[in-house]
C-alpha cells in the first residue's frame, strides 16, 4: 500500500481543518456539556458539516455522500477527533450504523435512514450489550417476536450511550430461541419513542454523557423494522463491528494528548527529563504505528479485503497506545492529572475504558489466536 | 493511492521458495561451521533471481527497482537464517555507490554487482560498533598527489571477508569526512573475522594501517560524504530491522506450528487460552512491526532525507518487538527450545545481533525523540 496521501486528499483535510478551526473552540472535548446540550450540539454542528458534504464524503451520492474516496472519511474521522469529536454520537451512526443499512437494508429503509443521517440530524443508540451479555455477545436474551405485522420486544440493553437522547436504537434481539445462539439473531431500527421502552442512567466515568440501561416491556414495532433477514443479525453485527472497531481515530485523540502534554511540558520546564522524553517517544511512536495501521484497515476495505485480520490488530495495537499516553500523562503532570477536565484526567478516562469499549482486548486476542493463527478451541 | 503489493507478494514468495530450497536449517548450520560461512550455490541462485541489481539503476543493467522492494527479501533471508553478502553488497556497497552514480568507480563496479560477478561491503561503524563516528582516520598521502593515507580499525563490516570491493569511512585531520572505496586485496587493509554467537551471519574488523587511497578510490568527501554515511546508516538501520521482523516472523510460524501438535494435559498446548494470547500478542507485534518497516521503507524510498524519524522508530520498534517474539515463542516451546538441535537459539542470537547494530533501540529512540522535539538541553 501506499502511505502517502493524494492531493485531493490533503486539500480535502487543509479545507475541512480550516472550517473546524473556526468552528470548534479547541477545548471543546473539556467543556461540561449537559447530555441534552451535547446532542443540541451536534445536530447543529453535523448539519454544517453535512451542508459541505463534510459529513459523509464517501457514501454514494445517492444517499447524501459525493462519491470520495475512502480515505476522505478516514481524514474526516480524524479531524473530527483532532477537534475534540463535536459530532459526538453520530460517529456511530456514519461510521457503521448507516454502512450497515447501506448493507443490508431495503430500498425505503435505505431512503429514509440514510438520507437522515448524511443531513446530520438524527441520533443513533447502540443496543446490543446486555447485563449477562458482554464478550459473549451471541447468547444476548432480549426477545423479538413476531405477532401479525409487528414484532414485540422484552429485555434489557446497557451500557448504552446517548440513550436519552437519541432517535433511534440500533438493536440486536433474539427472534430464534431454538437456533444455535448465532444463528438466531435480528438487527431492528427502533424508534426511541417507541411506548414500553424505558431509559435510566448509569453513571460513568468518562463524562461523553453517562451510560444507560434499557428496559423494553412489550415493546411493538412494525415488522418494517427489522433490518436484513430474520435471523442473520449476527453476520451483520460482525461487519458492523468491523466498521465500529476501526472507525474511530483514536490514534488521532493520542497525538491530540502527546500534543497538549508537550506543551505542558515546554511550560514547566520538563522537556529535557531523558525518561519524560523516553517515554513521549514511547507513546508517540506507539500512536504512529496504531495509525498506519488504520490505515491498513482502511486500504484493505478499499481492496475487498473487509475481514483483513489487521483490524484486530489495530484494536489491541490501539488500546496499548492509549495506555501509553495515558501513562505519560500521569507520570508528567503528577498531582495535576487528577485535576477534574486536566488533560490528563481526559486521557486518564479514556484510557481507563480502552480495553474494554469496542470489544475487549482479550477477545480480540481470542480471534487472532483463532480466526488468524488457527489454534484450536478449548475442548 | 497507487501501489506494489502484487510485485512484492511475487518476489516474497519467489524469494521464500529459493531459500526454502537453498537455505534449509542442516545448511545453515554446514555453513555455520566453514571459515567465511559463504555458498557458492546460494549467490548464484542471488544472481539468477537477479536479486544482487535489484535496487541498482537500469543504466547499470539492475531492475530499477526501490529499496522497499529488496527489502522484502533482506527478511525472508532473517526468516531463513541466511546472509551470504546479499545484504552487505546491496544495502551497502551498492548503496554507496550508487549515491555517486558518476563515479568511475560507480560505472566500473555496479554492473559487476548487477550480474552477479561482485560482492561488496562497508565499514562504516566505529571499532565498538558505533554509528556516530567512524574508526579509520586520514590523513594526506605523502606518495600519492590528491590520495589519502588511512589507518585505524572499524568494526563490524557485514559480510566483509567474501566482499570484493570495501567501502570505507574515514575522517580528515579536519574532522571532515571521507567515502572511499577499495579492492580488498588492497596493501595495508587487514579483514579480521570476529566470532560471533550469532552463527548465521559473519562480521569483520576492517584494520588499515598506512593504507594508500588514490585519487581515483575517493567517492566523496566533507558534507557530501557526511550525507551518503547518514544515508548508508539509515538503510542499514532498515535493512537490520528487515532481517528482525523476518526471524520474528519464523519464531511466530514455529511457536504456532508447535502449539498444534504438542499435547499435555491430553490436549493440544494451543487450545490453552493462556498459550494462545501470546501467540496473538507474537502475531499482534509482528504486524504492526510489518506497517511500520512498510511505513519507514515507504518514506525512505519517498524522500531518503526525510525519512529518519521513521526509520529510526522502525529499528527500534521492530526489533524489540522482534527479540520479545523470539523470547516469547521459545518459552513456548519449553525444554526443546533450549536445544542445540532446535533452531529457537539461533533465532535468538540472530534478533539479538540485530537489536544493537547500526545503532541500538536506545539511540534509534533518542534520535526520533530529538527529532520530533527540540533535543534535550543537556
Amino acid at each position: 500500500m501506499d502511505f502517502n496521501w493524494t492531493e485531493e486528499e490533503s486539500a480535502f483535510r487543509k479545507e475541512l481543518r480550516a472550517f473546524l478551526d473556526t468552528l470548534v473552540p479547541a477545548d471543546y472535548d473539556s467543556f461540561a456539556l449537559s447530555e441534552e446540550e451535547w446532542a443540541a450540539n451536534s445536530k447543529r454542528f453535523c448539519g454544517l458539516l453535512a451542508e459541505r458534504g463534510y459529513l459523509t464524503p464517501s457514501w454514494p451520492a445517492e444517499y447524501g455522500g459525493r462519491d470520495a474516496s475512502a480515505f476522505e472519511q478516514v481524514i474526516v474521522a480524524e479531524e473530527m477527533v483532532l477537534h475534540g469529536e463535536p459530532r459526538a454520537l453520530q460517529y456511530m451512526s456514519v461510521n457503521y450504523i448507516g454502512p450497515t443499512i447501506m448493507m443490508a437494508g431495503n430500498a425505503e429503509q435505505k431512503e429514509y435512514y440514510l438520507r437522515r443521517i448524511s443531513r446530520g440530524d438524527v441520533l443513533w443508540c447502540q443496543g446490543f450489550s446486555e447485563p449477562d451479555s458482554g464478550s459473549d455477545l451471541a447468547s444476548l436474551r432480549t426477545r423479538a417476536v413476531r405477532d401479525s405485522g409487528e414484532f414485540v420486544i422484552n429485555g434489557e440493553k446497557i451500557w448504552t450511550s446517548g440513550a436519552e437522547v437519541a432517535d433511534f436504537c440500533f438493536l440486536l434481539a433474539r427472534t430464534d430461541p431454538d437456533a444455535p445462539k448465532h444463528r438466531g439473531l435480528s438487527l431492528f431500527l427502533i424508534p426511541m419513542d417507541s411506548p414500553g421502552l424505558e431509559v435510566r442512567k448509569v453513571p460513568g466515568v468518562v463524562g461523553e454523557g453517562a451510560f444507560h440501561y434499557l428496559v423494553f416491556t412489550d415493546v411493538r414495532v412494525p415488522a418494517s423494522t427489522l433490518l436484513g433477514n430474520e435471523n442473520e443479525g449476527w453476520s451483520l453485527v460482525r461487519r458492523a463491528l468491523v466498521f465500529e472497531r476501526v472507525g474511530v481515530a483514536k490514534y488521532a485523540r493520542g497525538s491530540r494528548y502527546l500534543d497538549r502534554f508537550m506543551a505542558w511540558a515546554r511550560d514547566h520546564g520538563r522537556i529535557g527529563d531523558p525518561v519524560i522524553r523516553r517515554r513521549f517517544a514511547e507513546a508517540a511512536a506507539a500512536v504512529e504505528m496504531a495509525r498506519v495501521l488504520a490505515m491498513k484497515v482502511a486500504d484493505d476495505r478499499v481492496k475487498g479485503r473487509p475481514d483483513s485480520p489487521v483490524a484486530y490488530v489495530y484494536r489491541t495495537a490501539s488500546i496499548h497506545a492509549e495506555r501509553l499516553v495515558m501513562e505519560l500523562g500521569i507520570e508528567l503532570l503528577g498531582p495535576d492529572s487528577l485535576v477534574e477536565n486536566s488533560p490528563a484526567d481526559r486521557q486518564l478516562r479514556w484510557g481507563m475504558t480502552a480495553g474494554v469499549a469496542g470489544g475487549t482486548a482479550e477477545m480480540q486476542l481470542n480471534t487472532i489466536a483463532r480466526q488468524v493463527l488457527g489454534l484450536p478451541r478449548a475442548s | 493511492m497507487t501501489d506494489l503489493d502484487v510485485d512484492r507478494d511475487e518476489l516474497r514468495a519467489a524469494a521464500r521458495d529459493m531459500l526454502g530450497a537453498a537455505s534449509a536449517s542442516a545448511r545453515v548450520r554446514e555453513l555455520a561451521a566453514t571459515p567465511d560461512g559463504f555458498d557458492e550455490d546460494l549467490w548464484r541462485h542471488f544472481a539468477e533471481m537477479g536479486l544482487p541489481g535489484i535496487e541498482i539503476s537500469e543504466d547499470f543493467d539492475g531492475a530499477g527497482a526501490r529499496f522497499g522492494d529488496l527489502a522484502v527479501v533482506l527478511t525472508e533471508l532473517g526468516s531463513h537464517l541466511a546472509s551470504n553478502g546479499l545484504a552487505a553488497t546491496t544495502v551497502l556497497g551498492a548503496g554507496a555507490l550508487a549515491a555517486v552514480p558518476r563515479h568511475p568507480r560507480a560505472r566500473a563496479w555496479l554492473p559487476r554487482v548487477a550480474a552477479g560477478t561482485a560482492r561488496a561491503s562497508a565499514a562504516l561503524l566505529s571499532a565498538a560498533g558505533e554509528p556516530g563516528s567512524p574508526g579509520l582516520l586520514a590523513s594526506r598521502s605523502p606518495s600519492a598527489a590528491g590520495g589519502w593515507r588511512v589507518s585505524g580499525s572499524s568494526g563490524y563490516a557485514p559480510d566483509a571477508s567474501i566482499a570484493d570491493l570495501l567501502v570505507l569511512r574515514a575522517l580528515d585531520p579536519n574532522g571532515r569526512e571521507l567515502l572511499l572505496a577499495i579492492d580488498r586485496d588492497t596493501p595495508g587493509l587487514e579483514v579480521t573475522p570476529t566470532p560471533m554467537l550469532d552463527i548465521t551471519r559473519r562480521f569483520s574488523d576492517i584494520t588499515a594501517s598506512e593504507l594508500e587511497v588514490g585519487e581515483d578510490g575517493i567517492l566523496a568527501t566533507g558534507a557530501e560524504a557526511t550525507a551518503i554515511v547518514r544515508r548508508l546508516l539509515d538503510r542499514a538501520a532498515l535493512a537490520t530491522a528487515a532481517d528482525a521482523l523476518g526471524v520474528a516472523q519464523r519464531a511466530l510460524d514455529a511457536t504456532v506450528g508447535y502449539a498444534k501438535t504438542r499435547e499435555q494435559f491430553g490436549r493440544l498446548i494451543g487450545s490453552f487460552q493462556a498459550v494462545k494470547h501470546r501467540c496473538a500478542d507474537m502475531f499482534v507485534a509482528v504486524t504492526t512491526a510489518r506497517i511500520a518497516l512498510e511505513e519507514a521503507l515507504d518514506c525512505y524510498d519517498a524522500a531518503p532525507d526525510d525519512a529518519t524519524a521513521a526509520v529510526s522508530r522502525a529499528k527500534a520498534y521492530t526489533c524489540d518487538a522482534a527479540a520479545q517474539i523470539v523470547e516469547d515463542g521459545t518459552d513456548m516451546h519449553g525444554g526443546i527450545g533450549f536445544t542445540w538441535e532446535h533452531d529457537m537459539h539461533l533465532l535468538i542470537k540472530r534478533v539479538g545481533l540485530d537489536q544493537a547494530l547500526f545503532g541500538d533501540s536506545r539511540t534509534h529512540r533518542r534520535r526520533a525523540a530529538d527529532l520530533t522535539w527540540a533535543p534535550a538541553a543537556s
